[in-house]
């Protein structure tokens, strides 16, 4: 389980962070929308040690806008750079048909908040057995295996997409 | 460092090691709602 300093992200973030039982981070919103955040250990890229991001949140009904949240959720992704000279793999599925959504708004808010230079984006989709599937990782460019990453990430993206010879 | 080819059988078994990952991150997550006694409609981003 990844540790993070909830100190260091609430200087940040706009919506106080905490940690759940079992070791997310938890917040809430004002208008009473809950998210937790997840780092789930993955298989190493380019031998770099390497966690898939999950993000839930749990409403009653479709949540209006709100800049808070992006804020609050890059405050964590931030401070996991900070700690952690790791990889950050996102991925979304197409298992109710938004995920290209969901990876422009990921993205989005990356290219909009990320310090200039700081890091480097990859991102990849395939069709695989009938279903979409769109992934991202974002490294820190100061990561010493920054080329392998890329290269391991981009070789297994070009193998999905070129298909079963 | 030289990066080696990496075939479609190889990359396919990542993938779906990757969506397990995410799916197990799910169901933990699912539960860790109602441990702390909040219920709604669940949705991962």
């Amino acid at each position: 389980m990844i540790q993070l300093s909830l100190a260091d992200i609430n200087q940040k973030s706009p919506y106080q962070v905490v940690k759940a039982p079992n070791g997310d981070f938890f917040f809430a919103t004002s208008l009473d929308i809950h998210y937790l955040i997840s780092f789930e250990e993955e298989e190493p890229l380019g031998q770099c040690d390497t966690f898939q991001f999950v993000i839930q949140k749990l409403d009653m009904q479709r949540s209006p806008h709100d800049p808070k949240v992006e804020q609050t959720i890059l405050a964590i992704i931030n401070q996991f750079f900070i700690e952690h000279l790791n990889v950050l793999l996102y991925m979304c599925d197409d298992s109710d048909g938004r995920e290209a959504n969901r990876n422009r708004l990921f993205l989005s808010w990356f290219q909009k908040h990320a310090e200039p230079n700081r890091f480097t984006i990859r991102s990849a989709n395939a069709t695989v057995e009938g279903k979409g599937f769109y992934a991202a990782i974002i490294v820190e460019n100061r990561n010493p295996l920054l080329q392998a990453i890329t290269e391991d990430f981009d070789s297994t993206a070009q193998a999905l997409t070129e298909g079963k010879p | 460092m030289k990066t080696k080819k990496i075939t479609y059988e190889q990359a396919l078994a990542r993938l779906k090691r990757s969506i397990e990952v995410k799916r197990n991150a799910e169901r933990r997550m699912a539960e860790e709602w109602k441990a702390m006694g909040l219920q709604g409609n669940i949705v991962t981003l």
